[in-house]
């Protein structure tokens, strides 16, 4: 029987192999394999100190790129040493109606707590049961933060996971309890943005094939007065989608989400003025046809996907090339605020072979772009303005990220918390 | 001049860019899904200052690497692992050929459609790359017993799916009594 299975899998991947061979430009997939390459391991032979920590920046930079979503202080510098964050294992905050309490946009510091909720066991946080005037509170500093968990990979058999649950957190570290979801919104449960006058939130999950019936992926508007999720789908030109994904959420509460069916994408702007619209990224050519080989796309990139969006969360890359990972002929910044596009033609101030492909590696501000550029002869590192038209780019020095220096929000690490790292699957 | 292990990639690229693509499918169920792993896996092993002495060697190493990548894409859930579900209902492409092979290569398909990415991962790394038990745990980053339980789930879903009965002896799994401490 062993024989059998092994004969009849060779013999599909054979099959698949056969077609896949006759349809394939092996010089171009051999060239589009040995640039990417050549440049990692240019990286990773300058492996300095410095070299990693803008390794770490530019991933950590990423990450922020997500935290933006949750638009408060927990994105943003401590205002208060010393303020325990409520751990599971950690002891209740004290009430506190002192001088040294956090004040709130309405200038009201908590002063006395509702009765603490039931535990929820292992990796929860302790927590006071939710009370509507708690809302009143709420302003600068505060933060929704979930709990979740999700499949082990490693898991022989499927396991019933916990509720997620959705506290409300104060500057003090203070967590209340608003809502738990049920086992079919609980897989890896992520709060992707806040509407916060609308006392409502955007969450991700993950699905779980272990399941029976196996749970899908997907996204929901959540309503956190009331705990009721509405499933977010787009009724796109092809149908109504099957996977939606965040690809950014700006602090100013603006959104862009791509949303898949089949071999199509289609991008959607969240806007605090006016909801859902669809995005002007749509227009880009091609770019709704994921099957397509010459067309627009989110960046392509060698390793680091958060890249796609910038560290304000407030601008995602698109790029124009003729085939993956082929060379670089447009890119496009969209602007989550505005939801304008601005796209740019590459030009090089020097003459260089067509087998040259850039990637991008870092946000520098809001006006520059850092590619790494190699082919088969040349590479160099340079940096291009995204102000629209044609962006020049100059012969930059050989250096690990981008050839300027730029201060970046490159992490947030709380006090006794991990780090956090980015959480929005980039397609 | 290009550098040695270059010529591996190029070679390796040229002569057996279908069989990779081929082995990835099995694991994606979509072809173009099944290109961009191994693209990617092409670059993280090329990309690795590591000595590669032939295509042969190079080829154990991408392999590796498309079932690595593959997991760690499932393990990320979301739109890989409906992407698979879509997959398995999609209806297959028309291919040239004699109807008996695409029809056997279609009904594989859709057998290891019905597997969860772990087993998939392990079912490929045990009958396509012919990887003992233990080999195929090194090569996941999972426990010999994983692989083991994965295989024999993985197996018996296809061995259903294409009508072949399971042999009692040819499955590796098998259940191990716990015993309580104290216990007699």
């Amino acid at each position: 029987m062993s024989d059998e299975i092994s004969r009849r899998l060779e013999e599909a991947a054979r099959a698949h192999g056969a077609e896949a061979e006759t349809h394939a430009d092996v010089a171009r997939i051999a060239a589009s394999v040995i640039g990417p390459a050549r440049r990692r391991r240019r990286a990773t032979g300058a492996a300095t100190f410095a070299a990693a920590c803008a390794a770490v920046a530019v991933f950590a930079g990423g990450s922020l790129a997500v935290m933006g979503a949750l638009r408060g202080a927990d994105v943003g510098p401590a205002t208060h040493e010393g303020t325990p964050v409520i751990m599971s294992d950690a002891p209740l905050p004290t009430p506190q109606g002192g001088s040294d309490s956090p004040t709130s946009e309405q200038g009201k510091p908590i002063t006395e707590y509702p009765p603490v909720a039931p535990s929820r066991g292992e990796g929860f946080p302790v927590a006071f049961e939710m009370r509507d005037w708690v809302w009143d509170y709420v302003g600068n500093g505060w933060s929704l933060q979930s709990y979740s968990a999700s499949q082990g990979l490693d898991a022989k058999r499927h396991v019933t996971i916990p509720e997620a649950t959705i506290y409300l957190v104060s500057p003090d570290g203070a967590a209340f309890e608003l809502v738990t979801l049920p086992p079919e919104y609980s897989g890896a449960m992520r709060v992707a943005s806040w509407q916060e006058d609308e006392r409502g939130a955007h969450i991700v999950w993950d699905g779980d094939n272990t399941a029976d019936p196996a749970v899908p992926a997907g996204a929901g508007v959540l309503d956190l007065t009331t705990g009721s999720v509405s499933p977010l789908v787009f009724s796109t030109p092809w149908g109504v989608s099957s996977t939606v994904t965040p690809l950014a959420a700006s602090a100013t509460g603006n959104e862009l989400w791509a949303a898949f069916l089949g071999g199509h994408q289609r991008f959607y702007r969240y806007g605090t003025a006016d909801g859902w619209t669809v995005a002007a990224v749509n227009d880009l050519e091609s770019i709704g046809d994921r099957t397509a080989d010459h067309r627009w796309d989110t960046a392509e990139l060698v390793g680091d996907r958060r890249l796609v969006t910038r560290p304000d969360s407030a601008a995602v890359l698109f790029e124009r090339r003729p085939w993956r990972n082929g060379p670089l002929e447009e890119f496009a910044v969209y602007n989550v605020n505005s939801g304008a596009l601005v796209r740019s033609e590459l030009q090089f101030s020097f003459p260089i072979e067509p087998d040259v492909v850039c990637t991008v590696t870092a946000w520098i501000g809001d006006s520059e772009l850092s590619y790494d550029c190699g082919g088969k002869r040349l590479s160099f590192f340079t940096v291009v303005p995204v102000t629209g038209g044609s962006a020049t780019a100059e012969y930059g020095e050989a250096v690990i990220s981008g050839s300027k220096s730029a201060v970046l929000r490159t992490s947030t690490v709380g006090y006794r918390e991990a780090t956090s790292v980015s959480y929005l699957a980039n397609p | 001049m290009a550098g040695a292990w270059e010529l591996v990639a190029t070679e390796l690229v040229e002569t057996r860019y279908g069989a990779l693509v081929g082995y990835a499918t099995m694991l994606t169920g979509s072809r173009s899904d099944a290109e961009d792993l191994v693209h990617d896996a092409l670059i993280a092993v090329f990309g690795k200052r590591r000595n590669l002495p032939n295509v042969g060697a190079a080829e154990g190493y991408v392999r590796r690497a498309i079932a690595n990548k593959f997991l760690d894409r499932a393990r990320k859930g979301g739109r890989e692992r409906l992407a698979l579900r879509r997959v398995a209902i999609k209806a297959e492409a028309t291919v040239p050929g004699p109807e008996g092979p695409a029809a056997d290569r279609s009904s594989m398909d859709q057998a290891m459609a019905l597997l969860t990415a772990q087993e998939r991962a392990c079912v490929a790394l045990r009958y396509m790359d012919q990887l003992s038990t233990r080999e195929a745990a090194v090569a996941l980053g999972i426990s010999e017993g994983s692989v083991k339980r994965y295989v024999y789930d993985g197996i018996r879903k296809v061995s259903a799916a294409i009508n072949i009965e399971i042999e009692a002896t040819e499955h590796e799994w098998t259940s191990v009594s716990l015993k309580t401490e104290g216990a007699s």
